[in-house]
């Protein structure tokens, strides 16, 4: 069963990673100036009481993607995964993640997939089951799947979630869970991210000579109006010290 | 696994804190550095490339941004990134105050070396979380006063002790850092790190130098100079300042 999914992973990822072996000192080969075609994809990241790097995370403008992949997440009593593999270059990203389980959502999935191809994206999953629930592999943007979670509210997915960045590329998440926990808090996980501009397109940050040149700032066109802000919320003690100077 | 993951775990053991250590990794792995990623703009960093506070003494806005996951830091908006904002903070969540924004764009104040360092980071929705603290921390070296206003009322003002000589409190606008609660609480219950690091000091038991409110055992320190920098607080004020936000402007004058 886990090889299975583990080919799986491979040849989902493989288009990055055939080129890829010898490749390695491509990356080097971003320049500041072309950082606007940079693509960017991580495997998960999570938000909220338990908070979880983005892993792995690639941002790369080289012309053949630079690929990460890592067999664990960092230790965290939320997320369990196989391999979790991001991979981007100018123009591309992708990001997927093998054998995953929300155990307190009632998510598990053997495989979620997100791409971005020059500025456009999509999502792919295999044998995604939220309570039950099998979702379909392939996902009108944004659509929402919710869940009841025993006594703390409903967790929800969005799936296939396409946002603009603020230089106007787009990042496309496979699946944002949001998840209630104990004493009212939210964590927010985000799995198979992807994001990518047009090669060399919108948001190439000017003049390779000069990388220094500040870029016209823009707004992300998506980007719902920006309300009142709210008040800051009461910080929560984090059990922990720092040696500071006394 | 490749030698990124592997530098990444080193960079997070360097950093070492005396934390535990998976709060350590959380705070500070966050994009997997191969050693040509921007540094971590964290207590633990020193930034290079960034503007310093052009206004260290000036009024803060109030507003205070999260980001939701790392941010790329520039030196202009929507420049080269020279740092990333990790989404987290000593194991709690990043939430710093911004000094100045531009549509799409916020420039914040960073945790990092040196002080009053601050980089302009994505400002959209998508990217942070804007929120307004209400309260403004004042400490005034020169008559060793700590006051808080909520709302722009004095909510409260304790006498306070500060750094000595050889080791002064840092002067400028810096913010509320971190909350954390020692397991094994030695001299304070609560440890309130700020922005701001010891100017004499490059590492302090251990630690960054980092500069931080917090309680004293005994009450005859209060009103007088006699710590490292760090400004060492009653319990009354301790418990205030507990419970104001994170990303609070914390303004230190002589």
């Amino acid at each position: 069963m886990r090889l299975k999914h583990l080919t799986r992973a491979a040849a989902v990822a493989g288009a990055v990673a055939m080129p890829l072996a010898a490749a390695v000192p491509a990356a080097v080969a971003a320049t500041p100036g072309a950082a606007g075609a940079a693509g960017s994809a991580y495997a998960l990241a999570a938000t909220g009481p338990v908070a979880v790097p983005a892993t792995p995370s690639v941002t790369s403008a080289a012309a053949r993607p630079e690929r990460k992949s890592v067999a664990e997440l960092p230790a965290n009593p939320l997320i369990r995964a196989g391999v979790l593999n991001a991979a981007a270059g100018a123009g591309h990203a992708r990001a997927s993640v093998v054998d995953l389980a929300v155990p307190r959502a009632k998510l598990t999935a053997s495989l979620v997939a997100a791409k971005c191809h020059n500025g456009k994206g999509s999502s792919h999953l295999v044998k995604v089951t939220l309570d039950g629930r099998v979702i379909k592999a392939s996902a009108t943007p944004g659509s929402t799947v919710t869940a009841r979670v025993d006594g703390l509210g409903t967790a929800s997915l969005v799936l296939n979630k396409q946002s603009r960045t603020s230089d106007g590329r787009l990042t496309v998440t496979a699946i944002e869970l949001t998840l209630p926990l104990p004493q009212g808090k939210t964590e927010t996980i985000s799995i198979a991210s992807a994001t990518c501009g047009p090669k060399g397109g919108a948001g190439d940050p000017g003049d390779p000579g000069d990388p220094g040149k500040p870029e016209d700032p823009r707004p992300s066109p998506s980007a719902p109006p920006s309300a009142p802000p709210s008040a800051a919320p009461a910080p929560t003690p984090v059990t922990g010290d720092l040696p500071v100077t006394g | 696994m490749t030698a990124a993951a592997a530098g990444t775990a080193a960079a997070a053991l360097a950093a070492g804190c005396g934390g535990q250590d998976g709060r350590t990794a959380a705070s500070d792995a966050a994009p997997g550095g191969n050693g040509k990623k921007p540094p971590q703009a964290t207590t633990y960093t020193t930034l290079q490339g960034l503007p310093a506070d052009s206004d260290p003494f000036g009024k803060s806005s109030g507003t205070v941004v999260r980001p939701k996951a790392a941010l790329p830091v520039s030196a202009q908006p929507g420049g080269t990134p020279v740092a990333t904002l990790p989404a987290e903070q000593l194991g709690g969540p990043t939430w710093v105050p911004v000094v100045e924004s531009r549509p799409g764009w916020h420039r914040v104040l960073l945790p990092s070396r040196p002080n009053r360092v601050t980089g302009w980071i994505p400002g959209t929705a998508d990217k942070v979380e804007t929120a307004r603290s209400s309260h403004q921390v004042k400490v005034d070296l020169s008559d060793r006063r700590l006051t808080l206003t909520d709302k722009g009322r004095k909510a409260g003002t304790w006498s306070v002790a500060i750094g000595e000589g050889k080791t002064p409190t840092p002067t400028g606008r810096t913010f509320l850092l971190a909350l954390l609660k020692p397991a094994k609480p030695t001299y304070s219950p609560l440890i309130l790190p700020v922005g701001a690091h010891s100017e004499t000091l490059d590492t302090y038991g251990g630690g960054p130098g980092t500069v931080a409110f917090h309680g004293w055992p005994s009450k005859d320190v209060f009103g007088k100079a006699v710590t490292h920098g760090c400004v060492r607080v009653p319990p009354d004020a301790l418990d205030r300042l507990s419970k104001v936000p994170l990303g609070t402007p914390v303004e230190i004058v002589d």
